[in-house]
């Protein structure tokens, strides 16, 4: 006996269905709705099924799709019946239906019905899916055109939004979810349907789910109008490494339905912590750059007064070669503060383009010489793309990682680099979104000891280090840091405990092919012999008394002034004679760049030597864009002092 | 509606009677339901949902032939579109006095 179920949410369709096919001698199922149907094809398989289109909780073409994609369904025979089919006589051939009847006077359909039964019975495959049985009984229907025009609109809506939308029946099953929702589900569209919201999730959330839906107010029996808006409850769930943010609000009808809006909130979450890092990173760099240029300050003090008397003291003096012993630790302090200054990116200076690779084979070699106890080995793709970059900077990064990695093996292991060519979409990380277009990635991974996760996250901030005290200044990674950044890259760490660290570099590529452009200052030429007058400008008097006793002994005319308001009184006054202002950056009450704007406004020809303890990027580069000629940097030597002198003299 | 239309209108449909007594009883029930709906849209000034719940009725009595419940039920939704409650009201009111009659015809048939 065959078995039939018939789907319609009309009682009286289901009574007269049951009693007419129970007549012809089958059995008959019967379901209210998609929803209900797909509970019974649980338990049973019909080979005929009779469906209606209009219906609540999952309509009739939603659980055609559904059953055409269920493989152990694929030989039930499915036939619409429904009044949609005489109001929009569209073809159903694409729900996978055998045959369509319109809803109409009972006798006609009761024809129609048996008709297609008995070609079914007879195997007569002259059945046309697209033929709509019953449309010459039935008188055209206006309004319910109306209102399935009022339907699609709102389908044609759900279909378009960002947002995923799932009605969720009062038993906490799912009836509809539009296209968005069931994409971040995961889940194929005929399983999510019917199945329960809160099992879409991890099982971690399943609970706040639930809760979500228990708390939420029962809709009242009696509707306002126009409809208050219901209290919707959130929270932030996870599916597929992807974090959604949950609003449940209950439907304003009897059936204590509601709907769920789920946004894909992943994109954003990660531009928080982002945004978090970069300004936990940033006011760490700020204070690094802070404390490296009042250390600067202070060298500077120490450099100056040491060339001075090395000026004096003869090199049989036995204080002689100590004098030199302070300048060389004077300049091992200096590299240490670059170090700071790189993190807190104030360190770019000389621009050129290059390629990466004879640069890693050179700084590998020499690196390799020092800890023969290390295997290297290359992967350096051909065809490298170009970047622009400081070369001295990048060398030092090469150098920060070659240490770090051979730190991390003691006893020796494998030291691995690689190079390639790479576009934005393929850079994969949790912590940022790269920039559209190509980057050279440098990738340096080593056998060792590894990092735990916590260490990971550490491992960029100045002064963090993992070796004992005295063994690391735990600013090598930090100006590694600063350095990428600075030069528009991203840098990330991928590390496991005993298992080794890989650090993975990424640098804005250029089409461009270097010239061997070096955009740095040119080289000094040699100096007037004649003495020129030198305004010296420095808000620090043992900068102010060093400055004129170097200065002096190179043979200059001083005139010193400890403010900006000084300077410009001084250089209005003498502007004649003075040869070169050499100008302090960060002074209090007026800057170093106000005082520029000021020495300009009274002499646009003025040369002005700017120094500071910070290095060129900021407000350093600002002023020489406006027309400074050079910059020096403190703690300076004698030599170098009278170099940058002669070059803008 | 008396017993010789029940009997005819079976007939009619190609229905036994008993059958078709059971599919208007259903229908009474059903439409009862409906109608108390009709009275709340009625009332919220809900013309979407007086369209919902007029079809459904018109539905059914198409089904069943029973031709002056779905003029009515018709009527309803075309004054659900001008948003005349009134007419709406009237229409339901002459329903539920068809709905009447049917339920006399149909117990004086079980007697």
């Amino acid at each position: 006996m065959k078995k039939i179920l018939v789907v319609d949410n009309h009682p009286i369709m289901l009574q007269f269905m049951v009693q007419l096919l129970e007549k012809h001698g089958y059995e008959v199922l019967t379901a209210e709705n998609g929803l209900a149907a797909l509970d019974v094809l649980q338990q049973h398989v019909p080979e005929i099924v009779f469906v209606d289109l209009v219906m609540p909780n999952i309509d009739g073409a939603e659980f055609c799709r559904i059953v055409r994609k269920i493989p152990k369904f694929d030989k039930i025979i499915l036939i619409i019946l429904s009044a949609i089919a005489a109001e929009q006589p569209t073809n159903f051939e694409h729900l996978g239906v055998t045959a369509t009847i319109a809803k109409g006077p009972l006798k006609k359909m009761s024809t129609h019905v048996m008709g297609i039964l008995d070609q079914i019975e007879r195997n007569d495959t002259s059945v046309d899916p697209g033929a709509i049985r019953g449309l010459e009984d039935v008188y055209a229907r206006h309004i319910t055109s109306e209102l399935l025009s009022v339907r699609q609109h709102f389908q044609i809506v759900l279909n378009s939004m960002n947002e995923g939308i799932v009605e969720i029946a009062a038993d906490g099953r799912i009836v509809y979810a539009n296209p968005v929702a069931v994409r971040l589900s995961g889940l194929p569209q005929e399983k999510l349907l019917a199945f329960r919201f809160a099992e879409v999730f991890e099982e971690v959330d399943r609970e706040k789910i639930n809760g979500l839906l228990d708390s939420l107010e029962p809709s009242s029996e009696k509707q306002t109008h126009p409809p208050v808006a219901a209290k919707s409850e959130k929270g932030i769930v996870k599916i597929n490494e992807r974090q959604l943010e949950i609003s449940i609000c209950p439907l304003q009808d009897d059936r204590n339905k509601s709907i769920a809006i789920i946004v894909d909130v992943t994109e954003k979450k990660r531009f928080e912590l982002q945004l978090l890092e970069a300004q936990r990173l940033e006011s760490i760099g700020t204070l690094a750059a802070g404390v490296a240029h009042d250390f600067n300050n202070l060298l500077m003090g120490i450099q100056g007064n040491t060339s001075i008397m090395l000026m004096d003291v003869k090199e049989t003096h036995p204080y002689h070669e100590r004098l030199l012993m302070i300048q060389n630790q004077i300049e091992r302090a200096k590299q240490l503060t670059d170090q700071l200054l790189g993190y807190a990116r104030k360190g770019k200076y000389t621009v050129q383009l290059f390629n990466l690779n004879p640069l890693i084979e050179e700084t590998a070699e020499t690196f390799g010489r020092t800890r023969k106890e290390i295997s290297i080995h290359l992967d350096l793709t051909q065809g490298l793309l170009e970047i622009e970059a400081d070369l001295g900077r990048i060398e030092q990064v090469l150098m920060n990682l070659f240490v770090n990695a051979a730190d991390a093996m003691p006893r020796g292991g494998d030291l691995r680099i690689k190079t390639g060519n790479i576009t934005h979409e393929k850079i994969v990380s949790t912590r940022y979104i790269a920039k559209s277009g190509q980057y050279v990635s440098l990738e340096v991974g080593d056998t060792g000891i590894g990092m735990d996760r916590e260490t990971q996250q550490r491992i960029f901030e100045p002064f963090f280090s993992t070796k004992e005290m005295g063994r690391g200044t735990g600013l090598g990674l930090a100006s590694v840091y600063g350095t990428v950044k600075s030069h528009g890259g991203y840098i990330e760490v991928e590390s496991e405990k005993q298992r080794g660290t890989t650090f993975r570099i990424y640098l804005p590529a250029t089409r461009e092919t270097s010239k061997k452009t070096v955009r740095s200052k040119q080289k000094s030429k040699r100096a007037k012999t004649d003495p020129a007058v030198i305004l010296l400008v420095d808000d620090e008097d043992d900068i102010l008394t060093v400055g004129r006793d170097l200065l002096s002994a190179l043979g200059y005319k001083v005139l010193e002034a400890c403010s900006g308001e000084e300077a410009l009184n001084i250089y209005a006054e003498n502007q004649d004679t003075i040869s070169l202002v050499i100008l302090d950056i960060i002074m209090p009450r007026m800057s170093g760049n106000e005082t520029f704007d000021g020495l300009k406004s009274i002499n646009p020809s003025v040369k002005v030597l700017l120094c500071s303890g910070y290095s060129i990027e900021g407000e350093v580069s600002r002023i020489l864009k406006k027309g400074a000629n050079e910059f020096i940097q403190k703690p300076f030597t004698l030599e170098g002092l009278d170099k940058k002198i002669q070059t803008v003299l | 509606m008396n017993h010789m239309n029940i009997s005819n209108l079976a007939q009619s449909l190609g229905i036994e009677t008993q059958d078709y007594k059971s599919l208007v009883e259903l229908f009474l029930q059903t439409t009862s339901d409906d109608l108390q709906k009709l009275d709340s849209a009625i009332a919220e000034r809900d013309p979407s949902l007086v369209s919902q719940t007029a079809h459904h009725i018109k539905g059914a009595a198409v089904n069943l032939e029973l031709q002056e419940i779905a003029a009515d039920a018709r009527k309803a939704e075309q004054c659900a579109k001008q948003s005349d409650f009134n007419g709406v009201s009237q229409a339901g009111s002459n329903i539920r006095a068809e709905l009447e009659a049917i339920s006399r015809a149909l117990s004086k048939d079980s007697e």
